[in-house]
């Protein structure tokens, strides 16, 4: 090596040490999950909700919903904001207590609890995600003679918070949300996406018990019409899941 | 008189000087990719340091699921990350162009942590705006508001143990932050 080589070696090698440190810096800073679906094609119209799920009133107050949520990793429209969300719920009117994963736009994913009481108190936890594909349990569960933690949240079997406040809820609930038609519908027409294993506590107190989930299956948009026949559900619609449904969209195989 | 051809035109040896020169380039090589792949640039502290908590902030994240009270000082001294380190776990939790806002050391007591962990408090703006993640039961189609999120750090370890975000009427909404083209 002469000195002419040396001269272009050294100065390359740490050249090319700087341009390494510029290519990689920026991938760590974005980078987030994988993604499992395909972009549907639709033309955006944010914010117009769509529900993809099951639903069950049992006539009791609720004590919980569980069940084993497929973590999919759906396409998510940039302009969805909020992301698109997959849980599980336990409901009275405006009232909700519900836990399950999020997906922002760019595959960026968080595992999440809401609780609302109109006027009362409302707040949103967000907690690291479980790996995209895995099958998470996730659950709500109510004890009606709270005086402390009324509702206490899970995933994976780990306690993620509580909620001191309190309602009577009257529904068991489990869904997909999405909020606007050019995001995808967790699954794909060859390949749907679980959730299995779905439970009801009923009644909520120390004389309930875990029951399969039955009630009905929906797929609806703004109002409660009925989805459009690209967000599928099975069994179909207004059917009981009888504990497992599973969903896709049907512009994507996967 | 020396012969100009000839020292011109031999060949070179490779020299045991050659060998420690391009083993030091390897080494400026190896370090640099290293420097990308393990530096963010919250670890630098040059940074500047963000404003405290407000108290109006206490009391919002006070009425929620979680129990915060600021970090006695003697609590802040030793074995914690640095706050731009926790700035960067935290914007790496929200979609890329949101900003810190606050910064606080505090005592977080949740249901994970009864008794309380010392953890880096960081006020977030979230690009494209504060939105709760559901609108609710099937047939709801207003999602609660919200006006701000705090996303907590653990200050030993420097991991995201969680965000929460909520509205309250006593906070004042920061200006929106467009979401970056992709």
């Amino acid at each position: 090596m002469n000195r002419v080589q040396r001269a272009v070696a050294v100065p390359g090698l740490v050249a090319g040490a700087m341009v390494a440190m510029l290519i990689l810096y920026p991938t760590r800073a974005f980078g987030a999950g994988g993604g499992d679906g395909c972009n549907p094609g639709r033309p955006d119209n944010f914010p117009t909700r769509y529900y993809i799920g099951a639903e069950q009133q049992p006539g009791v107050e609720v004590g919980g919903v569980k069940g084993y949520i497929y973590n999919y990793s759906p396409w998510v429209s940039s302009t969805d904001n909020p992301g698109v969300t997959q849980w599980v719920m336990v409901t009275n009117g405006p009232s909700w207590a519900q836990v399950g994963w999020r997906e922002f736009p760019g595959s960026q994913r968080d595992t999440f609890v809401q609780f609302n009481i109109p006027n009362e108190r409302s707040w949103t936890n967000s907690f690291p995600a479980y790996p995209i594909n895995s099958n998470i349990e996730y659950a709500v569960t109510h004890d009606p003679n709270c005086t402390v933690h009324c509702f206490t949240f899970y995933a994976n079997g780990r306690q993620l918070t509580d909620s001191n406040y309190n309602f009577a809820p009257g529904y068991g609930e489990a869904a997909a949300e999405l909020n606007t038609q050019a995001d995808q519908v967790p699954g794909g027409y060859n390949d749907p996406s679980p959730v299995s294993s779905l439970q009801i506590f009923m009644p909520a107190g120390s004389n309930g018990s875990w029951n399969t989930f039955t009630g009905s299956t929906f797929a609806t948009t703004t109002g409660g019409a009925s989805a459009p026949s690209w967000a599928n559900i099975s069994p179909s619609p207004g059917t009981s899941p009888n504990g497992y449904y599973s969903t896709w969209d049907s512009a994507c195989p996967n | 008189m020396a012969d100009i051809t000839t020292s011109t035109t031999r060949r070179y040896r490779y020299t045991h000087k050659d060998g420690v020169i391009v083993a030091c380039a390897l080494i400026l090589l190896v370090v640099g990719i290293a420097l990308g792949l393990g530096l963010s640039p919250a670890k630098s502290s040059a940074e500047p340091t963000l404003p405290s908590f407000s108290h109006e902030l206490f009391n919002a994240l006070n009425n929620t699921d979680v129990n915060v009270s600021p970090a006695l000082s003697q609590q802040a001294i030793t074995g914690t990350v640095s706050e731009a380190a926790a700035q960067a776990t935290a914007l790496a939790q929200v979609r890329p162009g949101s900003q810190a806002l606050a910064a606080q050391l505090v005592i977080l007591r949740n249901a994970q942590w009864p008794s309380g962990v010392l953890a880096w408090a960081i006020q977030i703006n979230e690009a494209g705006g504060f939105h709760a993640p559901s609108a609710g039961p099937v047939g709801n189609q207003s999602p609660p508001p919200r006006n701000f999120k705090v996303v907590f750090v653990q200050a030993a370890a420097g991991t995201f143990l969680e965000g929460v975000s909520a509205y309250d009427a006593a906070l004042p909404t920061p200006p929106s932050i467009p979401v970056p083209s992709s």
